[in-house]
């Protein structure tokens, strides 16, 4: 035994003492559970929104880039800009290619198009974005700062659809109201005293909305409207960014379709720095999301099954494969697959060049 | 398959513990338990069908001790945890051996949440390396150098520490 054994030991077992009370940890886990699940179902009913759950579960577990420090901002002239490119101070983060064959929102381009991303931000924090588009709905999610940050909000979302499509949020009965002018536009800021969620109108034919939550409930309306209005200065609409996938695959269920996609910013300029996700939907109702994880990441593959020769890791809400160093992910949102459904399509990705449908033939 | 309350009624309590040496704080700890078993719950029937849901459920809560970066603000706080022990009854001299293992926590808490972490498991829940590789997504080979740079820093740290020092004749 290490001198320094025993020490250890008995300190850890001390501190580990005291009662606890089981009855009452597993109603607290329940409730947390139950609002879990009602999170997730209000958010399943927007296809692309599943890929916001999956990213929030996963985020904090990918290395982040390391950011410039903020510039000073201001608040008074809230609105997403046209300005052709993100300010020199945006934090160095790769972003997915430019597609310059498409028109952005502030021309002629609609939200969904070609399942592209019109969506981008220079916050001067943000450390990684996550991007996602389905027909006719775009989120962002960026996630700002590092530990130490004293901001009152880390994270936040944005989203972007047609003046036809309902905003998607529960709001809390004791949500507050205000009305507000974006860009000559009515808005509304809806607040609780840990939310904000700022709805606005993009142009005739985009709205969007502003989520965050901030981190030291109860937060003044002054400190919420500032932090919204904040993060709709940052936001780009002048350009469009290539929301594809590095592979195909060889076999999925009979008429299933990709409806959406997902990527985010990487480490490197490389495309394998980056998380690249499809969003498949299946003809009974249903989808799965299939991820290809930035190389070196946490998402290593810890196989526990085999199919086909081949070694897999089963997990509770994801499978993984390992293909040539890089790990593929399956995430089911929908108990329709079979394991050896999931099993068969996580066998038949095959690394391709990026594309936006891995299902074309 | 075991449902999710019966797994709470059997396995919460060493999760708990288990969150106590992780996390400095102890309401802390209850708030990532809690936390974990949501998460849990609302995917309670995959967790329940892999082949170690109790393996998984403290792969979950050493993950999330690590990236976790909440406030106590946001936690909820469901348990009592008294502030004091009760007293040994063996006569031994409690206040010098309270003193140490205080001083010997102290020194465990300020160590990096990997290292800390690793030490926990090894020390505490008692594992091999190749399991706590499994449970920390790492090599075996980076849970030794963990490990062996842990205990490096708090034999360092020893010496500098009176209430751990007063044994050093008896101490290899």
């Amino acid at each position: 035994m290490n001198d320094i054994d025993p020490i250890i030991v008995s300190a850890l077992r001390e501190r580990a003492e005291g009662a606890v009370h089981v009855e009452q940890l597993l109603a607290a886990s329940r409730r947390r559970g139950v609002r879990r699940v009602r999170t997730r179902k209000i958010l399943l009913t927007s296809g692309a929104a599943a890929a916001v759950l999956a990213v929030a579960v996963t985020a904090t577990l990918i290395p982040r880039p390391h950011t410039t420090p903020p510039p000073p901002t201001t608040t008074s002239s809230a609105q997403p800009s046209s300005s052709p490119s993100p300010s020199p101070s945006a934090p160095p983060l790769h972003r997915p290619a430019v597609n310059s064959t498409l028109p952005p929102l502030t021309t002629t381009g609609k939200v969904g198009e070609g399942r592209q991303i019109h969506l981008d931000t220079v916050d001067p924090q943000a450390t990684q974005l996550f991007w996602t588009s389905s027909t006719d709905r775009e989120v962002l999610q960026v996630f700002r700062g590092d530990e130490s940050s004293t901001e009152p909000y880390t994270a936040y979302t944005v989203q972007m659809h047609g003046t036809d499509v309902p905003f998607m949020d529960s709001l809390p009965a004791n949500v507050r109201e205000e009305d507000l002018t974006i860009n000559n536009r009515p808005a509304r800021l809806l607040y609780t005293e840990s939310r904000g969620w700022l709805r606005f109108a993009l142009n005739n034919y985009t709205d969007g909305q502003v989520v965050v939550t901030f981190r030291d409930a109860p937060v003044v309306a002054d400190t919420i409207r500032a932090s919204v209005l904040e993060i709709v200065s940052w936001l780009r609409v002048d350009h469009v960014l290539t929301c594809a996938v590095p592979f195909r695959l060889a076999w999925a269920p009979q008429g299933a379709r990709a409806e959406g996609c997902g990527a985010s910013t990487g480490t490197s300029p490389l495309l394998d720095s980056v998380r690249q996700t499809s969003w498949i939907e299946l003809p009974a109702g249903g989808s799965f999301a299939i991820t290809a994880f930035p190389r070196g990441t946490t998402e290593a593959v810890d196989p526990n099954r085999t199919y086909a020769g081949r070694q897999l890791e089963m997990g509770p809400d994801l499978w993984k494969i390992d293909i040539d160093g890089r790990t593929y992910g399956l995430e089911p949102s929908t108990t329709t697959l079979t394991d050896d459904q999931v099993m068969h399509i996580l066998t038949s990705i095959e690394p391709a060049e990026p594309t936006i449908d891995p299902l074309a033939r | 398959m075991i449902s999710f309350d019966d797994y709470v009624r059997l396995r919460g309590e060493r999760l708990v513990r288990l969150a106590r040496v992780l996390v400095r704080d102890r309401y802390l700890a209850e708030d990532l338990v809690q936390e974990v078993l949501g998460k849990a719950y609302a995917r309670w029937d995959r967790i329940s069908r892999v082949d170690d849901p109790d393996m998984y459920l403290r792969r979950m809560l050493v993950n999330s001790h690590i990236s976790w970066r909440r406030k106590r603000s946001s936690s909820e706080v469901a348990t009592d945890i008294p502030s004091f022990y009760p007293d040994r009854t063996d006569g031994a001299d409690i206040g010098t051996e309270t003193a140490e293992r205080d001083a010997a926590w102290r020194l465990i808490a300020d160590l990096p949440p990997k290292q800390r972490t690793t030490l926990v498991l090894r020390y505490y829940e008692d594992l091999d390396d190749a399991t706590i590789a499994r449970i920390m997504r790492c090599s075996p080979v980076t849970v030794r150098t963990q490990a062996m740079r842990a205990l490096a820093t708090l034999r360092a740290r020893l010496a500098g520490t009176p209430a751990l020092n007063r044994k050093g004749d008896t101490r290899r």
